[in-house]
């Protein structure tokens, strides 16, 4: 094949990681679309094998400075399954306004000077600042905010390091979180005005039917906990997430690719997943302005994703002011446990969709086993059929290469992908000489 | 002549205090406490900065300098700006300079301290070579703006 039958987009730029993209021109159209992750593998799972399970929330929550309270939440929430620990009201209620912190630093970030200057022709956040000043400086109050809330609850903005199995080493004084109040107060109506100025944005006429998979709870927007539920019918509990779910090796990626295990098709996780499956659980404003910026109520647009992410937003500003208005300090900040032999499995809803980990562990309390499944690597298989569908159509419209290459890095870009985190795990198969 | 606002960017992480060191140090020396500014986020310097007020940043760094090194640089800087972001949502002290540049809050030349650290483990203390470099810089800048 000739060069000049292949586009490639040799680094995608505003996303977390080293990945690119290579797309294959045959006579017919487009052959294939390949997400090439080029991201060395980071082995995280074999690290954590023989230390103390202590250890396991702040090591795992190093795979990723973004969400490394996704990281923490899960690890705990697996571990105290397999310990048969159960945390308090007050500490589940925290665990939420940790992670409602990390949504907002991701999500406000995201939105405005990652994805957004997609939709005016810009570059970069930067040259968005040079159109958009007051817009630029609103996401970044808004991030800022979400950057507070995690060192008054977490100890630091990034990596944390007030997670620990039972709960937390301390719980945040009151005078610290009614400090936040003003600034949640404010950051509500900023993150409704930033969701309603991209609803508004010029989104590409392109759908896909989606499988969509979240958490999902009866009362209230899923994060820490619920039962894993899909836009095809599937309801189960976490516990059944290999029962249903499967990580493949491919030759172009370092990092796995989830597809449902029976159908070996691909799923989609993220914000858009979980507004179009749990909308009703919305906090009250955020509901509201769903209905008000029109999005509708299965959206399969991925470029769309920007309006959930919004959305989450102000959720996530109008839970965090719930629990900061009602905190109450009393009661203890962890929960003491013993070492058993055991095994547990969870799933969070990390900023870009479904974290799943599960751990065997010793009655020394040593890691016996780890495994961790990140989004984007259960995201990745979707993101290649959807990169296949839309670039087709755009080389019907006849769209120039190079405009076919940045239609790639924005696609992408619409998902979030943390690449990092998606190259957990390295297969490796060892062929001796006969 | 109105003195320059000096930022001191640091962590609890060892080495990182430096910035912050160097500010304790211009507080010893009676530079206006008013115009020393103590963060810990790049993104913080949009709120504090002031396109009309000359400003000086002081950090740490890793290069391959000694411990304790001293680098200067003037802002915009290519010679600064070459290295890559650690994240795609970090926002590094470059890019916070270019987009307050941008957003009309950072001055057009400012200046940047940079020392070298060598130990970044959280919850220790400076090295003593930071800290000593620390306390040159400061003794340095306050002869510059406060002796002249």
């Amino acid at each position: 094949m000739s060069s000049s039958e292949i586009i490639q987009v040799p680094i995608l730029t505003r996303v977390e990681g080293e990945g690119g993209v290579t797309i294959r021109l045959g006579e017919g159209g487009i052959e294939s679309v390949t997400l090439n992750i080029f991201e060395p593998p980071r082995l995280f799972e074999a690290l954590l094998r023989g230390r103390p399970l202590e250890e396991t929330p702040d090591i795992t929550a190093r795979i990723c400075g973004i969400c490394p309270v996704a990281y923490q939440m899960s690890s705990v929430h697996a571990l105290e399954a397999a310990l048969g620990v159960q945390i308090t009201p007050t500490i589940r209620r925290l665990r939420r306004l940790l992670y409602c912190g990390e949504w907002i630093e991701s999500h406000a970030l995201h939105l405005h000077l990652l994805h957004a200057p997609d939709f005016f022709g810009a570059s970069s956040g930067i040259e968005l600042a040079q159109r958009f000043p007051a817009e630029v400086k609103r996401g970044l109050q808004l991030k800022k905010f979400g950057n507070r809330l995690l060192e008054v609850l977490g100890g630091r903005a990034i990596h944390p390091v007030n997670v620990k199995v039972g709960g937390f080493h301390r719980l945040p004084n009151r005078h610290d979180m009614a400090a936040l109040i003003p600034h949640f107060e404010a950051g509500v109506l900023a993150a409704v005005e930033a969701t309603r100025w991209v609803a508004a944005f010029p989104f590409p006429d392109f759908e896909y039917a989606y499988d969509f998979v979240s958490l999902s709870h009866p009362d209230e927007y899923p994060m820490n906990e619920g039962d894993i539920v899909s836009s095809t019918g599937l309801r189960i509990p976490v516990t059944e997430y290999n029962q249903h779910f499967v990580e493949e090796q491919v030759a172009h990626s370092t990092a796995l690719h989830a597809v449902r295990r029976h159908r070996g098709t691909p799923y989609l996780l993220g914000p858009l997943a979980r507004v179009n499956l749990n909308r009703d659980r919305l906090m009250p404003l955020a509901r509201r302005l769903a209905d008000e910026v029109g999005l509708s109520a299965n959206c399969c647009n991925p470029f769309k994703s920007i309006i959930a992410r919004g959305l989450e937003l102000v959720h996530a500003y109008e839970e965090s002011l719930a629990i900061l208005r009602d905190y109450d300090a009393s009661g203890p900040a962890s929960i003491r446990y013993r070492a058993r032999d055991g095994a547990g499995c969870a799933a969070t809803e990390a900023p870009r969709g479904l974290l799943f980990h599960e751990y065997r562990v010793d009655s020394q309390g040593q890691i016996v086993s780890g495994r961790i499944v990140p989004p984007t690597s259960q995201n990745q298989k979707q993101i290649e059929r959807d990169l296949l569908d839309y670039l087709t159509r755009r080389l019907q419209a006849a769209a120039s290469r190079s405009e076919m290459a940045v239609d790639c890095e924005r696609l992408v870009r619409s998902y979030d992908p943390c690449i990092s985190c998606s190259t957990h795990f390295l297969k490796v198969r060892w062929e001796e000489r006969s | 002549m109105t003195l320059p606002f000096i930022v001191g960017l640091g962590s609890h992480q060892g080495d990182d205090q430096a910035g912050w060191l160097v500010l304790e140090r211009l507080q010893e020396r009676h530079y206006p406490r008013a115009r020393l500014i103590r963060l810990q986020h790049p993104a913080d310097l949009l709120d504090v900065a002031d396109i009309e007020q000359s400003l000086i940043i002081c950090d740490a760094c890793n290069g391959n300098g000694e411990p304790g090194s001293i680098h200067r640089f003037l802002w915009p800087s290519d010679q600064l700006c070459c290295r890559r972001a650690s994240g795609s949502h970090d926002l590094t002290l470059c890019s916070v300079m270019e987009l307050g540049r941008q957003l009309g809050v950072i001055p057009e030349v400012a200046e940047l301290w940079a020392l070298e650290g060598e130990n970044w483990t959280a919850g220790t203390e400076p090295s003593e070579a930071v800290r000593s470099a620390a306390n040159g810089l400061a003794d340095r800048i306050w002869e510059n703006h406060c002796h002249a």
